[in-house]
């Protein structure tokens, strides 16, 4: 008996493995799809709807190093002041889309309770074509070169809507361009929109409107600075 | 104290070695050379194998007709290993996402070991013998197996520096094992060993490797000793 409790015991010491830990381990955080822009667009007529995905932070293709960015940015147009966000791929100048809300001031400046107005979830802004309402505008893909955008304002015939999902409090720190650190303050704003867009193309030369091209089932969660 | 016991029963549980199996008179304490090999389980979930060589040498003295204490200094060298981790940290702003990583290999690792073992014979001229103890070590890795280590900003905002974290702190230092086995002795001061260690402790941290299985410094031992 005594030889059957001590085989045992030397048994389970033999078993158990003491576990080890490191004590404190840096934070890993995984990457978080926070902003992008998503959905179906189609050329003009006859053609079919193709996907599109534009995560912020991902490459735009390799070997380059660009990722997809967005800007929030303001301006003052026909006694009208404009809020966007742009979304943009290899060039940091030339958008592959935007969508751009406004209203009717005399300073370009946003505060943070016109934002949570603007951005109020469920509220619907239709694109019919009159001045002053939301505009989309996009890049059709794969045209070489082109950095024409199709813009809603100019379709033939307009026509969609854009609908406020989610509207939350977000900021940021980051080191501007002379090393100082900046916190930005605005709203990462989730929402979704359909739109006809004024196809662009050359005819005789000119750059105009050649067709109307459409885009439906559009996602984005983008960020607005106040 | 128990192992020891259980070995003793096990000893009287052995057939009586003839007359011409004893050696002459071997010396009651001495000092000798190791030199052997050992094959550890490197992988414990796949039973993956490595394979390296033991040097050292031993201090016994003789405690009565029976039973020795006996000390070992020993180094050996595995290598086999195979524990991968990676690490990544992201922050991500509309300006895009900045990245480090790290990864890390655990490839082979040295130990330095000194097993305090108890020697139990028939007689001291008997050739088999049995032994059991217990094994402390200092472990060290080879080298600091760290590759990929890198850091990409791309938003202004800076993610945690990776590259700062050490496998040194993820392999433990020092370990204690089992010591069971054999040995035969062909005259008075050469004798082959043939042991097997079972390690208590896992060897690498969970929370490092990612991983729950148990990295242990367990082997099986053959080594050649000559003690003067």
């Amino acid at each position: 008996m005594k030889k059957v409790l001590l085989l045992s015991i030397i048994a389970a010491c033999a078993l158990i493995a003491c576990k080890k830990d490191v004590d404190e381990l840096l934070v890993e955080r995984p990457f978080t799809r926070d902003f992008y822009i998503q959905g179906e667009w189609r050329d003009t007529l006859p053609s079919t709807f193709l996907p599109f995905d534009y995560t912020i932070g991902e490459r735009v293709k390799e070997p380059l190093g660009n990722q997809y960015t967005c800007k929030s940015k303001t301006s003052l147009a026909n006694n009208r002041k404009r809020i966007q966000g742009n979304l943009y791929g290899t060039s940091n100048t030339n958008e592959l889309f935007f969508i751009r809300f406004s209203k009717p001031d005399t300073d370009s400046i946003w505060t943070a309770s016109e934002l949570k107005e603007l951005f109020t979830p469920e509220r619907v802004f239709p694109i019919t074509g009159t001045p002053g309402e939301v505009e989309i505008g996009f890049e059709i893909p794969w045209v070489v070169n082109s950095y024409w955008v199709s813009e809603s304002w100019n379709a033939p015939n307009p026509n969609g809507s854009v609908k406020i999902i989610a509207a939350e409090d977000y900021e940021w720190e980051a080191l501007n361009g002379l090393g100082n650190l900046v916190l930005h303050k605005g709203l990462k704003v989730k929402l979704q929109f359909q739109a006809n867009l004024g196809r662009l193309g050359y005819t005789m030369l000119q750059l105009q409107v050649v067709g109307e091209a459409e885009i439906k089932n559009g996602e984005a969660s983008l960020f607005f600075e106040y | 104290m128990l192992l020891s016991i259980f070995v003793v029963g096990l000893l009287s549980q052995c057939p009586q070695s003839p007359a011409d199996s004893l050696i002459p008179l071997p010396p009651s304490s001495g000092i000798g050379l190791i030199l052997g090999a050992q094959l550890s389980i490197v992988d414990q979930e796949s039973f993956r194998l490595g394979f390296g060589p033991v040097v050292g040498f031993y201090h016994f003295e003789a405690i009565n007709d029976q039973l020795a204490i006996q000390i070992e200094l020993q180094g050996k060298l595995i290598s086999g290993y195979n524990a991968v981790t990676y690490f990544e940290d992201n922050t991500l702003n509309p300006l895009g996402l900045s990245t480090s990583s790290a990864e890390f290999h655990l490839r082979s690792m040295l130990f330095l070991e000194m097993p305090v073992l108890l020697k139990i014979h028939q007689n001291r001229q008997a050739r088999h013998g049995f032994f059991v103890g217990a094994r402390p070590s200092i472990n060290a890795i080879t080298s600091h197996q760290g590759g990929n280590v890198g850091i990409s900003v791309s938003n202004g905002a800076f993610p945690n520096d990776l590259s700062t974290l050490s496998m040194r702190e993820a392999v433990r230092r020092f370990d204690l094992g089992l010591v069971g086995g054999w040995s035969y002795a062909f005259t008075r001061r050469l004798s082959l060993d043939v042991r097997y260690t079972k390690g208590l402790f896992d060897l690498t941290a969970d929370n490092f490797f990612k991983h729950d299985s148990n990295t242990l410094n367990s082997d099986l031992q053959i080594s050649i000793r000559a003690n003067f």
